[in-house]
């Protein structure tokens, strides 16, 4: 499903060039759960971010569900995205002004993905799925840390991709709601999404598939 | 359904009430500004020239001497080719008397048919119409200087001192007349009974009244041309055909005077009235269109976090930025429905206040459809073009880059400014902190800058030009050193005249010049011959030199004799019509002054020469008298009054140069008003959009202040901290908009004094504008960074963080 190839990112910086990831080489198939662990700078969100076209290799290849997205233009990206990824993110990134409801119907919108008539039915499915559908109406302000993130996860499936990226989906919740993150997770893993998660979650990460370790920008 | 992205717009507008009240604010005081001057420019423009092609102006005026205009003669001109009609319009000069020994200026049209009035037309205003035979009708605008009302009874005296008391039957509007009270004159209207011709004709004593004189009356006949009226030179050989059929009955024509055609004698004050407006509306337009750039600018990089999320959603650039400029679009429609009823009402009281200074009726007040069709087209298009740019850089920014929110920004030290800034260490910390953060976001400092720098240079020039006016009036006045000018009913005995001024005590000194005019080319100028060593008379030489007591055949021109012949130079010849004689002098010298009238300066001997008058009499004297403020050149030229009628001397007029200042100071009211105006509302657009920019600026550091307040920062720290950066701003824009405004002042000096005096004004920086504007932009700077402030610090620091 994803396949890295010779991937390596350095940044430009005051400093001098600072290489975040190096020639990185991984396959992960379709369906796996796979957490990215590693200390804070190592280069897991760099890469997580390579791989749902957030930024640019400076070098190598990288295909996602057979596209070669290292060569798609920015707009290309933007739709590819949309169909193909969901993004969860540590502080959950719901838009302000908009509730819950219409926070999960965004990315259908955006992408075209369903009748428009038919997208605040997907959207409370969705919520129901992660068990926040009695909040579909309010603004996200209104909810606990837990409930925004499961109002997230539920935004990430809006257009049913393939792949689910999470950069420290957790790190921003007490232990308990991270367990239940995680077992939502572990329900969309065998709904044959690939996961790719990165925490610093050790409890959490046992319940993955698969650990990828990254130290100094290699796959340890 | 509206699509959730479009109720994120919706919810972003409604949400942030004050954000959006200060967007739609900053936008409606443009749309208002510039709906106000369009306005206002649209209608004078339009109501002015109908108001004035309304009175069907002659196309010239043609005097002839001896007494009497028979219908026969009338009859013979409308059959000369080229003439469309004709209407004969004696015209008698003469005074008013406002109070003892207190005349003004007055000239009467005898009207020969008041149901007939086909030429230089007047309507009826109020009171009686026509006037009765011994009643005069007003001009409204000249009520106030006759210093009576309808159904009071006016002395009247002609130059030759025929006196007659006449009753004020009513007032008309001349709007083809210039405003009384701004000429310091009374015009009225008088039945024909006191037609010359016809006084003539009623010797038989039927007519009880005293007539006025004959001889102080002006035959004039004004016609009007077929063919096309605004050409000057089609109406100057029909007006010379005319003159020479009148010259084959035996009369002949003295003067020819062709007023510019289409144009109101007070077309020059308007023209530079109207560009005035016509320059502060572009400089407003620009204000405004920089202000909802400031707008935008500050609202995107609000919202940079968002922009990333929606493209990790799968937000096309497109996608996100018809949503930003949707929004703009939103807030621009909802500014414009506030700002264009307002500026078009602001714009239709300020057309009537104009039309009143000049004397125009505004019969419609409407601004064409096309005005507001453009208002609403450029309130919506500005908004979104000026948007254009940073919406496509802010829809097109990666995803990387929204999160860690720092658009295209370098890091702080990157700039060799930023190093220097950055060794300044003496600063108290908090200082320094605000000095580096003002000039790190360079983007939005100069956006800021601009913005109130715009505001503070149109403000400053307003006011320059203003001061300009005002300091060339100054020098002008300070040119004239005498302090009366009596100009007599015909020429005296110099030894006569001035043995009736000598027994005034008042007097300290007078001179006895010779006037007399001529023409240049088309153009009549006026023959000013002072004093061989005279001492009153000191105007500023533009080239050459004054004139010396041992020339001759020299001459010294004013700028509008200039402006009449651009050929003439220093030192070759000025050729003048006199006495159907072409005379050449010598141009010696240049000079400067405020009469926009072609004044050729010129030793009396040669003026002798060239007209034949006498030199042992003369017509004009200038005196300086003992009190030299207003109200001793109002006694003394009471007391000169006297001494002139007791010798038996006829008095023209007699003017204090505080009143003829006066007059011109009047003429320069609308100027100044348009000035004001535009000062007044550039600092309404001005102190809003600075208001609304500097509140914007500190919102968008709500983070930062959050940080500041986490590391241990009071309130009133983060106030100082906050207000200073305000008053940095500030005081930038304001060194900006000083020399901003130079180049503006420059071109506004040189612009209007050409249209109005014919040549530029001095330029002046007045220390009024700069201190005034100064403290206003400290003030609002102050005011409108610390409240803001004090929000951003009271929220709770967590809140601050976590702040979108």
């Amino acid at each position: 499903m994803i396949h890295l190839q010779g991937l390596t990112k350095t940044y430009n910086t005051p400093a001098g060039a600072f290489p975040a990831l190096r020639n990185i080489d991984l396959e992960i198939a379709a369906g796996e759960f796979v957490a990215i662990v590693g200390k804070s700078g190592s280069g897991k969100s760099t890469l997580l971010n390579m791989v749902g076209g957030i930024d640019r290799p400076s070098s190598g290849s990288l295909t996602v569900g057979g596209a070669a997205i290292h060569g798609l233009t920015h707009d290309e990206l933007a739709r590819w995205r949309g169909q193909t990824v969901g993004f969860v993110f540590q502080f959950f990134q719901l838009l302000p002004t908009l509730t819950v409801a219409e926070n999960v119907m965004l990315p259908m919108d955006f992408c075209g993905t369903r009748p428009a008539g038919q997208r605040r039915r997907r959207a409370m499915d969705l919520l129901d799925r992660v068990n926040v559908a009695d909040q579909a109406d309010k603004l996200p302000s209104a909810l606990s840390g837990g409930q925004q993130q499961r109002v997230a996860i539920a935004r990430s499936l809006a257009n049913d991709p393939p792949v689910i990226l999470a950069d420290e989906p957790t790190g921003n919740l007490d232990s308990e709601t991270s367990v239940a993150i995680f077992r939502l997770f572990g329900e969309l893993a065998a709904d044959a999404k690939t996961l790719l998660v990165v925490t610093h979650d050790q409890e959490a990460a046992s319940s993955v598939s698969r650990t990828v370790t990254i130290a100094d920008g290699c796959v340890a | 359904m509206i699509a959730a992205r479009w109720r994120k717009v919706l919810r972003d507008i409604a949400e942030t009430p004050l954000r959006t009240a200060l967007a739609v604010a900053a936008m409606a005081t443009g749309a208002f500004g510039v709906g106000t001057i369009l306005t206002a420019y649209s209608v004078l423009t339009r109501e002015l020239k109908t108001t004035y092609s309304d009175t069907h102006p002659a196309s010239a005026i043609l005097v002839l001497d001896g007494a009497g205009l028979s219908d026969a003669l009338i009859d013979s001109v409308r059959r000369v080719p080229g003439v469309s009609d004709v209407e004969a319009r004696p015209v008698i000069g003469g005074r008013l008397r406002v109070g003892k020994d207190q005349w003004v200026p007055l000239i009467l049209f005898v009207v020969r048919d008041f149901h007939d009035i086909r030429i230089d037309r007047f309507t009826p205003e109020a009171g009686a119409w026509p006037p009765g035979d011994d009643e005069v009708l007003i001009e409204r605008s000249s009520l106030s200087v006759a210093r009576a009302a309808i159904g009071d009874r006016v002395l009247v005296r002609t130059s030759d001192h025929t006196e007659q008391s006449l009753r004020v039957a009513g007032t008309v509007h001349a709007a083809g007349l210039a405003p009384g009270w701004m000429e310091h004159a009374v015009a009225g209207f008088v039945s024909k009974s006191f037609d010359p011709q016809m006084t003539q004709m009623n010797t038989d004593g039927r007519n009880q009244y005293l007539r006025l004189s004959a001889t102080s009356a002006d035959q004039q006949l004004r016609i009007i041309v077929t063919g096309d009226r605004l050409d000057e030179r089609h109406i100057r050989d029909v007006a010379n055909r005319v003159a020479e059929s009148i010259g084959k009955q035996g009369r002949k024509v003295t003067r020819i005077d062709v007023p510019t055609p289409g144009r109101h004698p007070h077309a020059a004050q308007m023209d530079t009235f109207l560009f005035l407006l016509g320059a502060f509306g572009a400089l407003t337009f620009a204000l405004s269109a920089v202000l909802v750039a400031n707008m935008i600018h500050a609202l995107l990089s609000e919202q940079l976090r968002q922009v990333g999320v929606m493209k990790t959603l799968g937000a096309s650039t497109r996608q996100i930025a018809a949503l930003y400029l949707g929004q703009v679009a939103i807030l621009a429609a909802g500014a414009l429905c506030i700002g264009i009823p307002l500026g078009i009402s602001a714009g239709r009281a300020y057309a009537r206040f104009c039309a009143g200074m000049l004397n125009a009726t505004i019969s419609d007040a409407r601004p064409p459809l096309w005005i507001i069709a453009a208002e609403v087209a450029a309130g919506i298009l500005i908004p979104l073009l000026v948007s254009l740019v940073p919406v496509y850089r802010a829809s097109r920014i990666s995803i990387h880059e929204a999160f860690s929110n720092d658009i295209g920004r370098r890091p702080f030290g990157a700039r060799r400014f930023d190093r220097w800034l950055a060794r300044i260490a003496w600063l108290p910390r908090p200082l320094m902190l605000s000095l580096r953060t003002t000039f790190h976001r360079r983007g939005r400092l100069i956006l800021t800058v601009a913005t109130l720098a715009a505001g503070g240079a149109a403000f400053i020039a307003a006011l320059n030009v203003s001061a300009a006016w005002t300091r060339t009036l100054d020098a002008d006045a300070r040119a004239r050193r005498f302090d009366i000018q009596a100009v007599l009913s015909r020429r005296y005995p110099v030894a006569d005249v001035a043995r009736a001024i000598a027994s005034v005590p008042d007097v300290v000194r007078a001179e006895y010049w010779t006037e007399s005019g001529a023409t240049l080319g088309e153009s009549n100028v006026s023959l000013v011959g002072p004093d061989a060593n005279t001492k009153l008379l000191d105007i500023p030489l533009i080239a050459g030199r004054w004139l010396r007591p041992d020339d001759d055949a020299v001459a010294v021109i004013n700028q509008a004799v200039l402006s009449r012949d651009p050929s003439l130079h220093l030192g070759g010849d000025i050729p003048l019509r006199i006495n159907e004689r072409t005379v050449r002098w010598r141009i010696a010298g240049i000079v400067k002054e405020l009469n926009p009238h072609p004044t050729v300066y010129a030793p009396p001997r040669t003026i002798f020469r060239a007209t034949g008058l006498p030199p042992d009499q003369t017509r004009s004297v200038r005196i300086v008298t003992r009190q030299r403020d207003v109200a001793g050149q109002i006694a003394a030229s009471k007391a000169i009054e006297q001494a002139l009628d007791r010798a038996g001397i006829g008095v023209a007029g007699i003017q204090a140069l505080s009143d003829s200042r006066k007059s011109f100071t009047d003429h320069l009211v609308i100027i100044k008003s348009a000035l004001i105006f535009a000062a007044l509302l550039v600092v309404l657009v001005g102190g809003l959009g600075l208001t609304s920019t500097l509140t914007l600026n500190v919102f968008e550091r709500t983070r930062e202040i959050g940080i500041l307040s986490a590391i241990g920062a009071t309130l009133r720290t983060i106030a100082r901290y906050v207000v200073f950066e305000g008053t940095v701003m500030a005081v930038l824009s304001w060194c900006v908009a000083v020399m901003a405004s130079v180049p503006i002042t420059f071109a506004l000096d040189a612009a209007t004094g050409r249209m109005f005096i014919r040549s530029t004004l001095d330029f002046v920086l007045s220390p009024t504008a700069l201190a005034v504007w100064l403290l206003l932009v400290l003030i609002l700077a102050a005011l409108s960074s610390f409240y803001p402030a004090r929000r951003s610090a009271r929220l709770a620091v967590r809140e601050a963080l976590a702040y979108e």
